[in-house]
């Protein structure tokens, strides 16, 4: 009861609107039993309760509507924050004048997405209420909207900018500290080899040293990334992706999140685990984005009064879009490839012109990259392209006309390890999700990962003794471990450097670099890694590894069919490198245009050979759709994020609107009491509300739709006090400005005073409606609906019934098949 | 008067023929001696290409060749008939070759200072250290090697790895002959401390990990199947929520104890209640700050 009665204080507590539908989840799961004890015991003994125990007037709002919630526990346990359904079942029970009058409820049982209610939706429809079209006049008369367009591009070309300078000094940081710690730990190796006089160390040393470097920055990460800001964790490619698609991810654009994801990114590549920065780069580019254009922070509370046109769900995608296209350039080098990869991933929502905009905000990004990172890197042209620019090849890469089976072959290869990859990870996701839910524990699972890391790879240049002459490759850092003396070993000149350099030495390192032993174990041991790494608790891309384990299959493949033939001259190792890291992130990733374009680009590599490069893609792809979807995508459905997908599900061919239409709906008449709306408002979380005219006595929920209205203006109505009694007074300076300026974190109901004397006011709605929502039909079937939904971006759909009545509701989570 | 004028006409055009015919032999000339030159540099590292003695064996070779190559260069008329004259280029295409050859070996490095000479030092001695010590070099000579290893590998750090390639080659060599032929360099493969480590900082932190957890999971599941006989409920809820509401009971006090607690509070608010008076009041807020960590 004393845990129950804590946490019900804090869900009151909350201001924010984004966290509450967790809490809310937990709590009402959970009660059952304590809220009754709760509401007998204050019920009967002490009716006092709250001046007693001192929590104020929040308690009794908290303990009534404890109480109301026991009243019909069935309904509002299980489905607490339908957005936008008619699951309301306690409002006709509390509210005064409605009581019997109301049809009865139902809860609809075909999609009963319950399991996740904890995502909302973001508004993409442009609400063109009355206040809009005022300023729409006033935009025509004044030529707002060319200044409109000139500051859109400015902000393109600042989110260019910015992202790629985030991008520089992630890497030079990255660059900078994995430099001094592989130095080290070469040195130490060195002079701790044991020799046969007393002279040497003992390789313990080491591997010790190894161990601390690894696991106090990974430590560090983690524990920011579980304990500040969990929704850094992963790459951040399917959080934007969820995002672009319209689904509201909490936090996932504001600034401490970058900063969690910047300083996360650093730590943990530079501890060593198996991972790249190009997703968090993806995540920091829409962050920037979103913060750039909204030209105020919430954190910071510092508004600059710049951009305020700009402030709705609308335009801030725009600009996302844009931000996560300057991110994907930044971290490849490849404008076009960023510039794609926005289209592939939320191109149902895309124009000509956002798209023109995007491509220039991409390339501007990777102009800047190119300046910053030449003037770092000491040169006078601009010709460092790209933090992850694979490397050009020296010579033209040519091919036989009989080497495309075996590139076909190479995909199909890819597409089963990347099927089995993504298996295997979810499996493990899984098991982490069950068996180490603790903070404290996944803060440890990564450590222990980046151990076992360590270790692996400890081993591995211990134990393959893989020496090659000095000078005639280009290994920087030459270790000589239990080699003669003008030898290094091969196998430490993998490990010691960053993932992204061991990508490049591995397309470009001569034949004859490495043993078949050698990179057997490697590509085994980072298959095996990385899987392992995916899904821990820190900020990590999946690019990089996925990369690194097809280049090594590649190019060992490549090795053994050189052993075993040792007269073919075609078989030229980075080629089959390169086409190996093609067909494995094609079998992990799944991605198409984009992931094509970014390896053309990334690799330099002539037009003739994009005929190989896709033929290994589309047949990893297609090998690997037939057993399981790709990586982004499966977390994005293990995490039951509402995400529409193309096409409408197979279930959902041949049905009508009525049949996934929920009923009856929450509806707000054309003038309607205040204390109404704030009931309301208190009582269910729904997003959207119809408005209504032509009300029979109570019942609101068969009037004749004339509008829509969202929880959000009807928030910023109650507090703003715009009443019809008192209109005089706001009527002349109130316009959509006053509802953008509480965007993105609008306030929630419980930051409203109760209504003590402005009971008996009313609100006229017909200003601040929109007047124009999509309806449809309760006849009409549901793939045309899907579409229209889909296309638009909406949130809510109305159906209404043959006399423009309402008849329900179609939000996204009812295309989402459970 | 006029036959003045004819006769200095007639020597100006000797003159400019005589010129002509000049430059044409010289022109000839210059690029013999090119030619020559280039062979000359060409058989030389040809010859003393195993092992490499290109840098310094060939030196005067190379000089004599940038020489006269300069020599065609400087003169205007020469090098407009020899470079730039076809699409192949002979002329140029075969110096372009011979200096790149010069150049990759970074043979310029051993005329830079005197690395060079100092390095020879250091090789002479332990060269005739090696041949002294027949019977067993690796001891007596552990000494020199070492100190022209490190030597080496200053030279090397100094120049960022481009030492001229004579050195870089006999460096090689004598490493190589240390190593391979003499068996000298005894690195040896002692690993049980680091197996022992692998064991004990590893996996044993990794085992304990992850059975602690599944421990813990199994335990914490075990309340389960009872949270489900205690409340039968028609829509049954998801797993998570299950584990989520596990949590949640299992972090509660028991019954009694809740009851116990209930009691208390209300013992006090009542208590308050019933005497307003300002000793009590103070008494009640003393027990509430008894009360309130068991809430929180």
């Amino acid at each position: 009861m004393v845990d129950a009665k804590a946490s019900l204080i804090c869900l009151d507590e909350e201001t924010t609107s984004d966290v509450e539908p967790i809490l809310t989840k937990v709590t009402k799961k959970s009660l059952p039993t304590p809220t009754t004890i709760l509401a007998d015991v204050l019920n009967n003994d002490v009716p006092t309760t709250s001046t007693g125990v001192g929590v104020g007037n929040n308690n009794s709002v908290t303990l009534k509507r404890a109480i109301d919630d026991d009243d019909v526990p069935a309904l509002l346990d299980h489905t607490p924050s339908y957005s936008g359904n008619a699951i309301n079942g306690n409002l006709p029970a509390n509210d005064r004048d409605n009581a019997e009058s109301e049809p009865i409820f139902r809860v609809r049982s075909r999609t009963a997405a319950s399991s996740t209610p904890n995502y909302e939706s973001l508004d993409y429809e442009v609400c063109e209420n009355m206040l809009f079209q005022e300023e729409q006049r006033k935009s025509i008369t004044e030529r707002f909207s060319l200044r409109k367009d000139i500051i859109r591009w400015i902000i393109f070309i600042q989110i260019g900018i910015i992202t790629a300078l985030i991008a520089c000094t992630i890497d030079i940081i990255i660059e900078e500290l994995s430099e001094l710690k592989y130095l080290f730990l070469m040195n130490s190796v060195e002079s701790n080899v044991p020799k046969s006089d007393i002279t040497g160390g003992d390789l313990v040393v080491p591997f010790l040293y190894w161990i601390l470097l690894s696991v106090l920055p990974v430590a560090f990460g983690a524990a920011m990334v579980t304990y500040i800001e969990p929704i850094t964790a992963g790459s951040g490619i399917p959080q934007v992706k969820s995002y672009l698609n319209g689904v509201k991810i909490p936090r996932i654009v504001r600034i401490k999140t970058l900063a969690v994801k910047a300083i996360g990114v650093i730590t943990s590549v530079v501890g060593g685990l198996a991972g790249g920065k190009e997703g968090p780069m993806i995540h920091a580019g829409a962050v920037v984005a979103a913060g750039i254009s909204q030209g105020k922070s919430t954190t910071f509370v510092k508004d600059f009064r710049v951009f305020k046109a700009f402030r709705d769900d609308h335009e801030k995608r725009d600009f996302v879009l844009g931000g996560g296209a300057a991110g994907v350039s930044a971290a490849f080098g490849a404008p076009i490839g960023g510039m794609l990869f926005s289209l592939e991933e939320a191109a149902s929502f895309w124009n000509q012109n956002l798209i023109w905009r995007t491509l220039v905000a991409s390339i501007i990004s990777v102009f800047t990259l190119n300046i910053v990172l030449s003037t770092y890197h000491g040169l006078n042209d601009f010709t460092f392209t790209g933090l992850f620019n694979l490397g050009k090849f020296d010579q033209p890469l040519k091919f036989d006309y009989f080497e495309l089976p075996i590139f076909m072959l190479l995909g199909v290869t890819g597409g089963l390890l990347g099927a089995a990859w993504n298996s295997l990870n979810t499996k493990i996701n899984g098991f982490r999700k069950r068996y180490i839910p603790w903070k404290f524990g996944k803060v440890c699972e990564a450590v222990v990962v980046a151990m076992l890391g360590v270790t692996l790879a400890c081993m591995m240049i211990y134990f393959i003794n893989d020496c090659r002459p000095l000078g005639n490759d280009p290994t920087i850092h030459p270790v000589q471990l239990f080699c003669e003396d003008n030898e290094y070993n091969a196998v430490a000149a993998l490990w010691f450097q960053t993932p992204e350099a061991t990508v490049r030495s591995l397309f470009h390192d001569p034949p004859g670099s490495h043993k078949i032993l050698t990179l057997a174990m490697f590509a085994l041991v980072y298959y095996v890694l990385s899987c392992a790494t995916f899904g821990l608790n820190v900020s990590l891309g999946v690019f990089i590894p996925t990369a690194l384990v097809g280049a090594a299959w590649g190019r060992l493949l490549a090795m053994v069919t050189f052993y075993l033939f040792p007269e073919t001259e075609f078989l030229h190792p980075g080629k089959y490198a390169l086409i190996g890291a093609a067909a494995n992130l094609g079998g992990v990733l799944r991605m198409t245009i984009s992931l094509s374009v970014i390896l053309m680009e990334t690799t330099g590599v002539e037009t003739s050979f994009f005929f190989p490069l896709i033929i290994a893609l589309i047949s990893a792809k297609w090998v690997g759709d037939y057993f399981n979807e790709g990586i982004y995508d499966t977390q994005i459905e293990v995490n039951h994020v509402p995400m529409l997908p193309w096409e409408p599900l197979p279930q959902y061919k041949g049905l009508r609107a009525r049949e996934i239409l929920s009923s009856p709906v929450v509806c707000i008449k054309l003038r309607d009491s205040a204390h109404y709306i704030y009931n309301v408002l208190k009582k269910c979380d729904h997003n959207g509300f119809p408005v209504v005219d032509d009300v029979k006595g109570v019942r609101r929920s068969e009037g004749r739709v004339c509008g829509i209205v969202l929880r959000s203006q009807l928030i910023v109505i109650l507090l703003k006090s715009l009443y019809v009694e008192n209109s005089h007074f706001w009527l002349p300076n109130t316009s959509i400005q006053t509802f953008r300026d509480v965007y993105p974190r609008y306030p929630s109901i419980k930051s409203v005073r109760k209504l003590d004397d402005k009971i008996n006011y009313t609100v006229d709605l017909a200003m601040f409606m929109n007047p124009s929502p999509v309806r449809v039909n309760a006849h009409d079937s549901v793939p045309r609906i899907f579409q229209i939904f889909r296309a638009l971006g909406l949130r809510h759909m109305l159906v209404i019934n043959n006399e423009n009545r309402i008849a329900g509701i179609i939000t996204r989570r009812d295309f989402i098949y459970k | 008067m006029s036959l003045l004028f004819a006769f200095l006409l007639i020597l100006s055009c000797n003159c400019s023929l005589l010129l002509a015919k000049n430059k044409n032999i010289s022109c000839e000339h210059l690029v013999g001696r090119l030619g020559n030159c280039q062979s000359h540099f060409v058989y030389c590292a040809t010859t003393k290409s195993v092992p490499v003695r290109l840098c310094v064996g060939c030196e005067p070779e190379y000089r004599n060749l940038t020489h006269s190559y300069d020599e065609l260069l400087s003169n205007a008329n020469c090098s407009k008939i020899y470079l730039d004259s076809d699409r192949i280029n002979v002329v140029a295409t075969t110096q372009g070759i011979l200096t790149n050859l010069w150049q990759k070996a970074s043979c310029e490095d051993c005329y830079n200072g005197n690395h060079s000479e100092m390095y020879d030092e250091k090789w002479v001695i332990l060269d005739g250290c090696l041949s002294a010590n027949k019977d067993d070099p690796c001891t007596a000579c552990k000494g020199d090697y070492i100190e022209l290893n490190q030597f080496y590998l200053g030279m090397e750090k100094a120049n960022k790895g481009h030492v001229c390639f004579d050195l870089q080659d006999r460096m090689n060599r004598t490493r190589s002959n240390w190593s391979k032929t003499l068996k000298c360099c005894q690195r040896e493969v002692k690993l049980n401390t680091f197996i022992i480590a692998v064991f004990v900082v590893v996996l044993l932190p990794i085992l304990t990990f992850y059975i602690t957890a599944i421990v813990l999971t199994r335990r914490r599941e075990a309340n389960h199947g009872l949270l489900n006989e205690e409340t039968p409920e028609l829509d049954a809820p998801t797993t998570s929520a299950l584990i989520t509401a596990a949590v949640l009971s299992t972090a509660t006090e028991p019954p009694v104890a809740m009851a116990a607690n209930t009691e208390k509070i209300a013992r006090v608010l009542s208590g308050a209640d019933i005497d307003s008076e300002s000793d009590s009041m103070l008494d009640s807020s003393d027990e509430e700050v008894l009360v309130k960590p068991r809430r929180a």
